[in-house]
């Protein structure tokens, strides 16, 4: 299940749920206007849940789309999400930002 | 040393895949493995999964799960075929990244194919306990 908001300030989306198999698509399509648009897009993902390599995929293509057009947040982040990005690599994109919350 | 054996049957359907997620981390949980091992072997499973539902044909797929005193098994069964198929990043999109994100993932992966004399896809995740 996912469930995906829009958001205008920031500009992104906030996903609560999971990405998988099921939701990709979705997921790939309220991304995509966003990333022809460029500029910052944030993706507040703190209630996300899960996401599998094919969303990390979806990531990866918008990070390249966007090249020097934009950026892209990953806010709140969790432990499950961090880990995906690591193992695949995706720190090496110039233009990620994963916002960890600030510890207290 | 035997220490428990669970094994539980889905319908090929992207809709199952958050069930054999929720199978996987009951299961970790209860063998006491940490969140980190217990993430992985998700993820991992997840893979398997999705690969079953998306490229093999098969109607039902099967999930093991094994706990034993060093390590921890999982299973993923179809009743389909392996599509034998090297992915190019340029058409394939999103797919490929399976297989190597379960390696990263496991200690060790075993991938028998599912060919058409033998159908059925088996995907064997090991992780090993670690600490004490």
């Amino acid at each position: 299940m996912l469930e995906i908001i829009w958001t205008e300030e920031p500009k992104g989306l906030r996903l609560v749920g999971e990405v998988d198999l099921a939701t990709v698509e979705r997921f790939r399509s309220a991304l995509a206007p966003m990333v022809r648009e460029g500029g910052e897009i944030v993706l507040d993902i703190g209630d996300m849940r899960f996401i599998d390599s094919s969303g990390a995929q979806v990531l990866i293509r918008a990070l390249e789309n966007l090249s020097d057009r934009g950026r892209l947040v990953l806010a709140h982040p969790s432990r499950t999400v961090v880990r995906i990005v690591m193992i695949m690599g995706l720190q090496r994109f110039k233009n990620l930002e994963v916002r960890e919350d600030a510890s207290p | 040393m035997f220490r428990s054996q669970i094994s539980r049957s889905f319908i090929a359907d992207p809709a199952q895949l958050e069930e054999v997620r929720r199978f996987v981390s009951g299961a970790a949980e209860r063998a006491g493995l940490s969140e980190q091992t217990t993430d992985d072997l998700v993820l991992a499973a997840n893979e398997a999964a999705t690969n079953s539902i998306l490229h093999s044909g098969t109607k039902r797929f099967h999930v093991r799960w094994l706990a034993l005193d060093d390590r921890v098994e999982i299973e993923i069964h179809d009743e389909g075929l392996f599509e034998r198929r090297i992915l190019m990043h340029q058409l394939d999109g999103s797919a490929g990244l399976g297989i190597p994100l379960m390696m990263s993932l496991t200690d060790e992966l075993e991938l028998h194919e599912g060919i058409p004399s033998r159908p059925g896809t088996r995907t064997r995740l090991v992780k090993f306990r670690t600490g004490s």
